[in-house]
């Protein structure tokens, strides 16, 4: 059940609308009802591996509490493998028997093991990341173990943010499924309002130049250097506002049901530098590597080429994080490697004078811009075909479809309420708040949906991870 | 009920009611616009829909609108001609316009330009029906094809904005813009310039493949489109316009079918599929698939001579 789905929106009311008629006592029942059954509406026998898993890391985590010293790690090992395991089995067993197949091959070897015939189960990168951060609070302290089973799987399976996140932290997300708030109408329209803005993004915007990029990619062999310049771009823009779009939605849909869930995007580009990207994409996760690999490894406080090598690490598991394919650990690594390069020189990222800090958002742009390449493209050589053919820039655009244009008006409202945002933030208050006027933006909101919304019911990016 | 909830509602009701108005205000505004266009891919339905009178009526996708050359067919063949080709659609679209073209006028002859795989189950096809949204509820035949697109498409038209969604752009486009208006010269011909001489092709791999997935949506929408033509006595060819490398599209079962209720049906088949003039030869086309302008005119010759021969009478 995708969220830009008629199905959903039927759901999301059904579900809410028995959510405040529910007695508080049984209303994480529902919701955790509700969420089983959003989940199987995408491949309901997964229900029984994602329910293994919540069992596993439910009693790992009373466990844990319990235990001191080295069973205590045994116990938070054990979870951690079980929950890696499963990733493992489902996301990267044909790819890693794939690469063992070409080296055997080498060596005029063939490859012993069969390949696995599985679908990937729907989000499972983000709930399984959600698991270990519960496992891994507990095991540190910062958390006690949840006692109500149904609690802790509702904090994995919470349905807004069960297929593809914010990656909450059990602190933030648990007490919050506790709580019996009331009805508040400020926190139920502020929700619905982001929610609105999320499906502005995702079928105004992303679905729009998806039209324009999937064609270009897809016969990249038929395009000018100009032509894939341009899909390029309108692919950061594409997948800025699908996972963004998503995320406002799913922010959106829990901020009705009276939950806060943490941000996950902060106008990321607007940076002046990948690092401080990195602190505006995709928060969620960034912060997760943060706080789980980059510290663990030592972080900041190494040595410099320590430091580099953990950088480099945090970026190459992000990459496969994202897809067990090569162009994922490429892109992955190229992060890494512009990282590096902004510490080794020492790039700034407060904010200088304007042609300085507008220099710096061009080029850190142009430089994600040319990590995309890699995300977007099937294969490295088609990538590698794709960079050439950017660097020669040759021939002229063309676009093949007609949402070309939209395409170029949809990004430059979006950059404009961007910027608008980031350097005067001020300026939303002497807009008029009363309920005519939030009528009237309510309206056009969805009348530019129902107008400029491509309606073709595309998934989100983020859900294949 | 709780006070602030029957408030919300009541405030939830208001926004419900604004957007119903405000949906049917801009409804009846963009429809106004919708049917001033002059130009586009609207205006090819709109025409066949409301005043198509010409002898030869080409129907298609992209290959249609982009290889058939119509005002050069109009001089060769001393007939009238409109080409209704539209970029990546299928019979899906053509056995609506046809159908609604001959209630109105019996042309001399109808073209059905089809690619070999044009059976084939294809779901971006059935999104594609979408270009009659704004003709919801304007004939029965556009209403059967609606109805079988995914997602609740009769459900959603009932909104007047969603009928007309992102033809704002079009309508505003071939309205006011002079420039795009001169093309309705071109009698719906739409040529792609540029050649595929200095790109690399070692890419293009074969894609014809043994598994078969018959779209019987398609089969049933291609006899209705041979039943109205016969039914109403007007001349039918189909044909399949030159491929730049035959060897990556070969004839597969889709094409064999198509052969099949052809023969059967006793409809003329111009198949240039792999033609040696054509084949190989980069100056004639924009990319695998579509021949540039100087690859339409050499078409549209050959095609014209076909047609001619067909009003001699000497291909029957």
């Amino acid at each position: 059940m995708l969220f830009n789905s008629l199905e959903f929106v039927l759901f999301f009311i059904v579900v809410t609308t028995l959510f405040y008629l529910s007695p508080h006592r049984f209303r994480w029942v529902l919701l955790l009802l509700a969420s089983c059954y959003f989940y199987m509406a995408f491949l309901p026998i997964y229900i029984l591996i994602l329910g293994g898993t919540i069992i596993i890391d439910y009693f790992a985590g009373i466990y844990i509490e319990k235990s001191i010293g080295r069973k205590r790690k045994a116990l938070l090992i054990l979870s951690l493998v079980a929950n890696i395991g499963v990733l493992c089995v489902f996301k990267y067993y044909n790819f890693i028997n794939e690469n063992i197949g070409l080296i055997l091959s080498f060596w005029h070897h063939s490859n012993p093991l069969p390949y696995l015939n599985i679908l990937l189960p729907i989000g499972l990168s983000f709930h399984t990341f959600q698991a270990m951060s519960y496992t891994i609070e507990v095991y540190r302290g910062n958390q006690s173990a949840e006692k109500k089973f149904g609690l802790y799987a509702l904090y994995v399976m919470f349905y807004p943010q069960l297929v593809a996140g914010p990656i909450e932290r059990p602190q933030q997300l648990l007490p919050q499924l506790k709580l019996n708030d009331t009805f508040d109408a400020r926190g139920v329209s502020a929700g619905l309002q982001q929610m609105l803005m999320g499906f502005v993004k995702k079928l105004v915007v992303a679905d729009r130049l998806a039209i324009n990029v999937d064609y270009i990619y897809n016969h990249s062999a038929d395009q000018s250097g100009k032509s894939l310049a341009m899909a390029t771009v309108f692919f950061a823009f594409q997948i800025y506002c699908d996972f963004s779009g998503y995320t406002d939605i799913a922010i959106g849909a829990a901020k009705v049901l009276g939950i806060d869930l943490m941000k996950n995007f902060n106008r990321p580009y607007l940076a002046a530098s990948l690092s401080q990207f990195w602190h505006r994409w995709h928060i969620s996760l960034s912060t997760w590597f943060r706080d789980y690999v980059y510290f663990p490894l030592g972080g900041n406080r190494v040595g410099k080429l320590h430091m580099y090598v953990n950088l480099l690490v945090v970026f190459l598991i992000s990459g496969l994080w994202h897809g067990a394919k090569w162009t994922f650990v490429i892109w992955g690594l190229l992060n890494g490697f512009i990282m590096i390069i902004e510490s080794m020189f020492k790039i700034k990222t407060k904010p200088g004078n304007g042609i300085s800090t507008l220099f710096k958002t061009l080029l850190t742009f142009v430089l994600i811009c040319f990590t995309w390449i890699f995300f977007r493209a099937p294969t490295i050589d088609n990538a590698l075909y794709i960079l050439k053919k950017i660097i020669q820039f040759d021939g002229s655009i063309k676009s093949g479809t007609d949402h070309f244009y939209y395409s170029f008006l949809v990004i430059g409202f979006l950059l404009f309420f961007e910027i608008i945002t980031e350097y005067t933030p001020g300026v939303y208050k002497y807009l008029p708040n009363t309920f005519a006027s939030r009528c009237v933006y309510y309206v056009l909101l969805l009348a530019i949906i129902l107008q400029f919304g491509v309606f073709n019911g595309s998934q989100f990016i983020y859900f294949q991870f | 009920m709780n006070k602030n909830v029957k408030l919300f509602l009541v405030k939830l009701l208001a926004v419900i009611c604004l957007l119903i108005t405000v949906d049917f205000v801009a409804g009846l505004g963009l429809k106004a616009l919708f049917y001033k266009q002059k130009g586009g891919k609207y205006y090819k339905i709109t025409h066949a829909l409301k005043d198509a009178q010409e002898d030869i009526l080409i129907f298609g996708s992209s290959h249609a609108s982009e290889h058939f050359n119509a005002p050069l067919m109009q001089r060769l063949t001393g007939k009238t001609v409109f080409n209704f080709g539209n970029q990546g659609q299928t019979l899906f679209y053509i056995y609506p316009l046809v159908k609604l073209a001959i209630l109105h006028h019996k042309p001399n002859l109808i073209i059905v330009n089809l690619d070999y795989n044009e059976l084939a189950y294809n779901p971006e096809a059935y999104e594609r029906i979408s270009i009659f949204l704004p003709y919801y509820h304007i004939n029965p035949v556009i209403d059967s094809a609606i109805a079988l697109m995914p997602y609740n498409e009769s459900l959603k038209c009932h909104s007047f904005l969603y009928r007309y969604n992102s033809t704002l752009g079009n309508s505003i486009l071939y309205t006011y813009n002079k420039g795009l208006i001169k093309n309705i010269e071109n009698l719906g011909y739409e040529p792609i310039p540029g050649d595929i001489c200095n790109y690399d092709r070692t890419d293009k791999t074969a894609i014809s493949s043994n598994n078969t997935n018959f779209d019987p949506n398609k089969i049933n929408y291609l006899l209705q489109v041979i039943h109205a033509a016969q039914t109403n006595h007007v001349k039918l060819l189909v044909t399949t316009t030159p491929i730049y490398n035959y060897d990556v599209y070969k004839p597969n079962a889709y094409k064999q079918k198509l052969q099949q209720i052809l023969t059967k049906a006793n409809v003329q088949y111009l198949d240039y599929g792999n033609n040696d003039a054509f084949k190989g030869k980069c100056e004639y086309f924009s990319d695998d698939t579509h021949l540039n302008p100087k690859g339409a005119t050499k078409w549209t010759i050959e095609c014209s001579n076909f047609i001619k021969a067909i009003f001699a009478g000497s291909i029957k």
